[in-house]
């Protein structure tokens, strides 16, 4: 194999590729990123054997076609310290050579066949939708799921893909973001009865590979694994096992309850303001809506109490939650500052609901006070 | 100073108590020998034939077939448990509870009011003897190591004071297996270095402990040179609640332990109950046989007093977290940290483990409890295998 590549346009394809590999592992040829030049071009990829990428090059002139793995630690220091636009890469099987202007790095390379197969995108059945609406969907979700606990499931984001359009739901049994929005099927794809739970690293993974894209995604699920090709990028990833929540069932019937509308930018501002006097020992924020305005209240035992007011449009029956203010203002922060949201109430027992106009909805459950006896 | 006040036999001299035909008798409270139920405490009449708690009550049986069996009632036990804890707090209310015959007590601060601490344990050791006619032993030391072996010493009945001074002197010829956590393997061990007294155990290097015993060893070293530096911890200040047991004879009966784990369960969450307090991590503390001590903890979602969920830690530890093959079981603890104490809890999108509907139960159990006493009512896991909670030694 002899070829010669940009070297910007290399070093960043190779670390995206690299970020996939695994820390440790007990196979080391996962910590290379295999490279792959044929007539077509060059494709570098990188796989933990769970989550695998694969993504086009450009900017390569390829004298000899062929396929090396290269070492990541070592191979991504010479194209960082390297000032060279080009540099020329050579093997002829057992070792590499590259060579820039005034530098030049031999070392010995494994053999590629051991590296395992990186799928591509093949589907006739896939959605296609906006990179950037589903990079705001990654954003919007991936907070709220739970990694740490035995409830698997919880761990990765639902993907729920229809005729009509997308929904990721992500939840850690406290508090549940959704966000919906239109994509188009095509070839009647669908996920039906399938549990696609992504994990949250794969979610990460996608929104990176995502970044400089504004054209379309096609994204495709099957029975065990999900696989997304964005621009030069294809993603493949293991699903999580396990049974998702009857997550439809938290959004609560809302006809009994009151609506405020709230701006995010000021209502985030009283939130940080009246969790400073809270502490790991006492969480809840108490909200009282009513008489037009709202009244934030931390009562901090030793920290000190807080007393925040902001007006609102709503002046009916005062209704009050006690909520945990990290939960709100995970919700507020993945929010535009001058956007608006509803929140709907309907008492300090049930759940709170938040939505906006663009398909996003958050439910969180309020804290209980132990009754004094 | 600190005082180790530890009842005589307690349970069996409750029962000597209320059933006073049964007075010179030997008195075997535990589970059925039939049923391959478990010795929980014997009064010394019984002890004289070799009967000790934690033994299957069939071997009990047979080694002093004359014997009176009586199944644990925990309810009058809890109910004397409270008048004993009552008179303890007439002079200091720094008592840290370990079980329902045993309590350390900090009376430094009580000195001006009441006298010496030696005077103090003289006050309450009368007092209920003549107000509960039960016989406690004292130990008065100025830490809690030393104040547990003073009141071991000459029991029953004993009253030992150990003057800060003269520590070393008290525990010098004493047999190293009075040192906690001394089991029958680490005497054996200590033996072959030609070690039988503390006295000798003190003057053996540090490092000579650390090889043989690893980090046990420095610990074994220091209860050597009467060092603890362990304070007084009374329930609503402490940093972890937990109950332990040690088995007078090692214990290697899966079911036995399961048995016993959930008596302790339940108590450690009563008492979290009875405090306001929730707790986040599960300990689950294990002593073998041969020494070795290996503590396994796990922390939930949410801070919880629930026993159902305290349980399901507890008892997941205990089937999966264990090493494969162990040698017998001589202490079982369990125990709850990360206290919480500010009333919130998280309320669930999913009520998945039906949560509400057992904090309802475990309500309507205090109640009962409370009302009729601790056997009243309880969980048939803990109810089939064994009789009763505490050591009683």
């Amino acid at each position: 194999m002899k070829l010669q590549c940009e070297r910007e346009k290399l070093l960043h394809a190779f670390q995206t590729a690299a970020s996939v590999a695994p820390a440790r592992s007990t196979k080391p040829i996962l910590q290379n990123v295999k490279l792959e030049a044929t007539e077509a071009g060059a494709t570098v990829m990188g796989t933990d054997l769970e989550i695998s990428i694969r993504i086009e090059v450009p900017g390569f002139e390829i004298s000899a076609p062929g396929t090396i793995v290269l070492p990541i630690s070592r191979f991504s220091s010479i194209l960082r310290e390297s000032s060279d636009a080009k540099l020329s890469i050579q093997s002829d099987g057992r070792s590499i050579t590259v060579r820039g202007q005034q530098s030049e790095f031999h070392f010995p390379s494994e053999n590629p066949d051991e590296f395992p197969t990186v799928p591509v995108f093949e589907a006739e059945k896939y959605h296609e939708l906006p990179a950037r609406f589903f990079r705001e969907l990654v954003r919007r979700t991936v907070f709220a799921t739970e990694t740490e606990s035995g409830r698997y499931a919880l761990g990765g984001v639902l993907l729920e893909l229809t005729a009509k359009g997308i929904t990721g739901v992500a939840t850690d049994g406290r508090r549940l973001a959704r966000q919906e929005g239109p994509a188009k099927s095509v070839g009647g794809h669908e996920t039906g009865d399938t549990m696609t739970i992504v994990p949250v690293r794969a979610m990460q993974l996608i929104e990176r590979a995502l970044a400089d894209n504004e054209g379309d995604i096609q994204l495709t699920a099957g029975p065990n694994d999900v696989r997304i090709k964005s621009g030069r990028a294809t993603i493949n990833s293991q699903l999580v096992e396990g049974r998702y929540p009857k997550w439809q069932d938290v959004f609560p019937r809302r006809e009994d309850m009151i609506k405020v509308e709230l701006a995010v930018g000021p209502f985030h501002a009283a939130v940080r303001q009246a969790a400073i006097v809270t502490s790991a020992e006492r969480r809840g924020v108490d909200f009282t809506f009513g008489e037009g305005k709202v009244v934030l209240a931390g009562h901090g035992a030793e920290m000190g109490e807080s007393h925040v007011e902001m007006p609102i449009a709503y002046d009916g029956e005062p209704v009050a939650i006690t909520l945990d203010p990290r939960y709100v203002a995970d919700f507020l922060r993945v929010l535009d500052p001058e956007q608006t949201f509803t929140m709907e109430l309907r008492s300090a027992e049930s759940a709170g609901v938040c939505t906006t106009e663009d398909g996003y909805g958050y439910v969180i459950m309020p804290l209980a006070r132990d009754q004094k006896p | 100073m600190i005082l180790h006040i530890d009842m005589d036999a307690f349970y069996a001299s409750v029962e000597e108590l209320d059933r006073p035909e049964l007075a010179g008798r030997p008195v075997i409270v535990g589970g059925d020998p039939d049923a391959r139920g478990v010795v929980s405490a014997a009064n010394y009449a019984a002890r004289r034939f070799g009967v000790h708690s934690a033994m299957p009550s069939a071997t009990a049986r047979r080694n002093c077939p004359q014997a009176v069996f009586i199944r644990p009632r925990l309810d009058r036990y809890a109910e004397v448990s409270r008048r004993i804890r009552g008179i303890f707090e007439r002079y200091t209310p720094l008592v840290e509870p370990l079980s329902l015959d045993e309590a350390f007590l900090d009376v430094r601060g009580s000195v001006g009011l009441f006298g010496l601490p030696a005077e103090i344990g003289r006050k309450i050791k009368t007092e209920i003897r003549d107000e509960l006619r039960l016989v406690a032993s004292v130990g008065v030391a100025p830490n809690k190591f030393l104040a547990k072996i003073a009141s071991d010493l000459n029991k029953p009945d004993g009253f030992v004071v150990v003057q800060p001074d003269r520590a070393q002197e008290f525990l010098d010829p004493l047999p190293v297996g009075r040192l906690w956590g001394v089991g029958k393997v680490a005497d054996r061990s200590l033996q072959k270095l030609g070690v039988r007294t503390v006295g000798q155990l003190r003057r053996l290097p540090i490092d000579v402990l650390r090889a043989r015993f690893g980090s046990a060893g420095r610990h074994l070293w220091q209860l050597a040179h009467g060092l603890d530096d362990r304070t007084v911890v009374p329930d609503h200040q402490a940093k972890s609640i937990s109950h332990e047991t040690t088995f007078a004879i090692d214990v290697a009966d899966r079911e036995v332990l399961r048995a016993w784990l959930l008596e302790l369960t339940g108590q450690v969450a009563r008492r979290l109950r009875r405090h306001g307090l929730r707790g986040r991590t599960v300990q689950l503390k294990v002593r073998f046989a041969d020494f070795r001590t290996i503590t396994r903890s796990q922390t939930l979602g949410e801070p919880t007093h629930a026993t159902d969920e305290l349980w399901q830690a507890a008892v997941e530890m205990l089937t999966s977290r264990l090493p494969a093959a162990h040698p017998p079981v001589r202490l079982l603890g369990m125990g709850v940290s990360g206290l919480d104490g500010s009333g919130e809890t998280q309320r669930p999108l999913f009520d998945v483990a039906g949560q509400r509907r057992q904090t309802q139960l475990d309500a309507v159990t205090d109640a009962i409890q409370d009302r009729y006493g601790r056997s009243a009512i309880g969980r048939a896991g803990a109810m089939r295998r064994k009789g009763g909670s505490e050591e009683d030694e």
